[in-house]
């Protein structure tokens, strides 16, 4: 190893170079002072009368707005909500709300830097709990408040209800439900903070979904579960206000608990890997980005590549049998894809047998038909990825296949649609099988297995518009003649080809269900009309 | 004379991305007033062996210390980023802030004190061509002046290490020149050098040591003039 000059050894040891920082500087605590006064000096936030204008803003659209907006939700959730159906599902939708919040700390999470902060900020000798700190505790505070207001809400519902719930008893589920708000953001904070925790939650949040559904549905008949379900963790103590008799104990718990799992992360909240905060620095920025472009693909995409993700898996070559055959060679593309990520096909076979069973089991209510439709072209979505790889990137389809536009998009169609279909005939032979569905089942299965075909065309054409807001369309909505009606513009673009799926795989089942075997044959014309008008459009399509 | 003990001390420092070891086995000591160039083609582990110094990437394995801190366990983490100065290939800068103004934060966040600011910041602005463009805007500045901006921030504030990724790139050659008599005074004041290039020219004159990556494999190591000849030998001019 080489000798250092020798001069420059014999003239410095290990202290710091310039004499300011050594002996009589500043410590930690005040340089972190120091720099935030600096902040706050020289970045113009806003103002006192900016601050106050839009308090004054808030409380002008509740007085004119809220009387109305209280009586529609006190109506509308009286409808589905009851102290009885909350003790039920109330477990499983808090503990789900929990995960999904802490989701979002692989993805972004509680305390989230610019991408300079980490550079001059978390790189300087400055308290890593002192910058962590305040921002965290500002999310801790704004999950209570969302837990709050989301306990409001569910009080009104319940109000609304014949079983009605007492003051104090309200009173309990809106703080409980505060309470709820603050573990749900210090599990993200575990989770943005750890890349172990982080992958421990990804498979955990499939068996929550499972076991909160399974308890849910055994509690309705059988009290037992129930109380397993109420007294299982601050999921269930949080909704004991509602029903048990115990429940400021069960009240005590989760407050304690939130108090508890607060200080915890507040006095850990230094510990977290700068690697995990730049990642997510550079990702919010991407986003930010993507986002002033109105682009939802890229905003996605720039968020996706935070998650810590397993390596792709070392599969074996596919082999490719249909040589010459474009439509075949696609399938092979997708399926070597889909190898690669065994999970998404897996949620597409779920979510796709979920679909077809509430198609067949109560399509006879027009809301299950809605929702039916609704999640077989989300699964499709699920499985049209490398369809949407190919619209990221035209000009590689262009030197890698140099074939009509239209026919390519097809080709990856073929994939999603058998691997749906087979999802869909699972499904029907279950439903069928264990005699759950309605009358009519044969007419019903058959619409049911075809709605898969012009629910996944419905993605592809969705897929195809590359996840970009048109600047046509944004010219259109934010035009002076639109007169304040942009906003639908957009939102009926978001919902044009959600809808058409609905009306392609979820109207015919409800035709049928409502109208028995007599409606078999108008549902299945609407249906294959559909489907031929869909794969038209796509098979037209021009390589943008 | 007594071997002076060295700022950067890594230790078998290893990194993989997934199933890709980008970085294998990597040990290096920098001592002060040292100048050690990471020599290698792209996607060679320059920047990840850099990274995972600076404390910005966890290592698989292995250790850094930087003036005896861990830079990748706090709180002693502290200690090791007052020690060290990263100028990262890519410019982190805020966009509200102007040129003067990142110098300034540095400063504080450094516990520079507030007279000496007063003095440096121009000094150091006209030294590196900033001085019209003090109260510029990230926005309002061309590459190669954000990335004077970046080594500025690294130059206002104290450092025994001071580490560079790639720092030429999007430097015209009178910055490049000035950029190497900036280190060359940099490490005759005692501060170790560390920085990363695929310019073998650049390092002439500035590097005392070199360490060549090859898919993150120390290929060879050694003065840098015999690291040189051996580069040169093997077609990399």
């Amino acid at each position: 190893m080489t000798t250092p000059p020798a001069e420059a050894a014999d003239a410095h040891d290990l202290e710091p170079l310039v004499s300011s920082a050594s002996g009589g500087a500043p410590g930690s605590r005040e340089r972190l002072k120091a720099v935030r006064g600096y902040i706050d000096r020289t970045v113009a936030g806003a103002t006192l009368g900016q601050r106050a204008e839009t308090v004054y803003v808030f409380v002008l659209t509740c007085a004119i707005f809220g009387t109305g907006l209280f009586d529609a939700v006190h109506s509308a959730l009286a409808e589905v909500m009851s102290t009885d159906g909350t003790a039920t599902w109330g477990p499983a939708v808090v503990l789900l709300g929990v995960v999904v919040t802490a989701r979002w700390g692989a993805y972004q999470g509680p305390v989230v830097f610019a991408v300079a902060d980490v550079a001059h900020l978390l790189g300087a000798p400055l308290s890593r709990r002192g910058l962590a700190a305040r921002r965290l505790g500002l999310a801790l505070a704004v999950g209570a408040l969302v837990g709050l207001a989301l306990g409001a809400v569910a009080v009104v519902g319940i109000a609304g209800h014949d079983d009605g719930i007492s003051a104090a008893r309200g009173a309990g589920l809106i703080a409980a439900l505060g309470a709820v708000g603050v573990i749900a953001v210090a599990a993200a904070w575990c989770v943005q903070a750890s890349a172990r925790v982080e992958r421990v939650l990804g498979p955990l949040t499939w068996v929550v979904l499972v076991v909160g559904a399974g308890a849910g549905a055994l509690g309705r008949t059988n009290d037992a579960v129930r109380d397993v379900e109420l007294w299982s963790g601050p999921w269930g103590w949080a909704v004991t206000p509602v029903h048990s008799a115990q429940w400021p104990i069960g009240l005590a718990l989760v407050v304690v608990t939130a108090a508890a799992a607060a200080a915890a992360v507040l006095r850990r909240c230094g510990n977290a890997p700068t690697e995990r905060h730049l990642r997510r620095a550079e990702a919010r920025a991407g986003a930010a980005a993507s986002l002033a472009g109105f682009d939802a693909r890229s905003t996605r995409r720039a968020l996706r590549d935070v998650a810590a993700r397993k390596p792709p898996r070392a599969t074996g070559r596919l082999h490719f049998a249909g040589r010459g055959r474009l439509e075949l060679l696609i399938a092979w593309r997708g399926a070597t894809a889909l190898r690669r990520t065994p999970a998404r096909a897996a949620e597409a076979l779920v979510v796709a047998g979920g679909a077809v069973a509430l198609l067949l089991t109560a399509s006879d209510r027009a809301t299950a038909g809605l929702i039916g439709g609704l999640l077989l072209y989300v699964a499709a979505t699920r499985v049209l990825e490398p369809l949407r790889e190919e619209i990221d990137m035209p000009g590689r389809a262009r030197l890698l296949m140099p074939f009509p536009w239209g026919r390519i998009l097809v080709g990856h169609v073929v994939l999603p649609l058998v691997l749906l279909l087979v999802a869909a005939g699972l499904a029907v032979a279950i439903c069928v099988g264990t005699g759950s569905a309605l009358p009519d089942a044969g007419a019903l299965a058959v619409v049911a297995v075809l709605g898969v075909v012009p629910a996944t065309l419905a993605a592809a054409l969705s897929a195809r518009r590359g996840g970009r807001l048109p600047v046509s369309v944004l010219s259109m909505a934010t035009g002076s003649d639109m007169g304040g009606s942009g906003g639908f513009v957009i939102v009926g673009w978001l919902l044009m080809w959600p809808l058409v799926a609905v009306i392609g795989a979820g109207a015919p089942a409800a035709i049928v269900a409502g109208s028995g075997v007599d409606a078999l044959q108008p549902a299945l014309t609407l249906e294959l009309l559909m489907s031929a008008i869909l794969i038209t459009i796509l098979r037209r399509s021009k390589r943008p | 004379m007594a071997k002076v003990p060295p700022v950067l001390q890594a230790r078998t420092l290893n990194h993989s991305y997934g199933r890709l070891d980008a970085l294998a086995a990597l040990t290096l000591d920098v001592r002060p007033g040292e100048c050690v160039a990471l020599i290698g083609a792209n996607g060679s582990g320059k920047s990840t062996a850099v990274r995972v110094i600076a404390g910005l990437l966890a290592p698989t394995s292995g250790t850094v210390r930087i003036a005896g801190a861990d830079p990748h366990a706090e709180p002693e983490a502290e200690q090791a980023r007052a020690a060290l100065a990263l100028v990262p290939d890519n410019p982190m800068l805020y966009d509200d802030l102007t040129v003067a103004e990142h110098l300034e934060l540095v400063g504080l966040a450094h516990g520079v004190a507030d007279d000496e600011l007063t003095t440096r910041i121009p000094e150091l602005l006209e030294r590196l061509g900033l001085g019209e463009r003090r109260d510029f805007l990230p926005r309002e500045l061309s590459r190669g002046m954000r990335q004077k901006t970046q080594l500025a921030c690294a130059l206002i504030r104290p450092a025994q290490l001071l580490v560079l990724d790639e720092p030429v790139v999007g430097l015209d050659p009178p910055s490049q020149e000035l950029l190497g008599t900036l280190l060359k005074e940099a490490k005759a004041g005692g501060t170790a050098v560390l920085f990363t290039t695929h310019q073998l020219a650049f390092a002439d004159g500035l590097a005392d040591r070199a360490v060549v990556l090859q898919d993150g494999v120390v290929l060879d190591t050694g003065p840098w003039a015999k690291v040189r000849e051996r580069a040169r030998a093997r077609g990399w001019q």
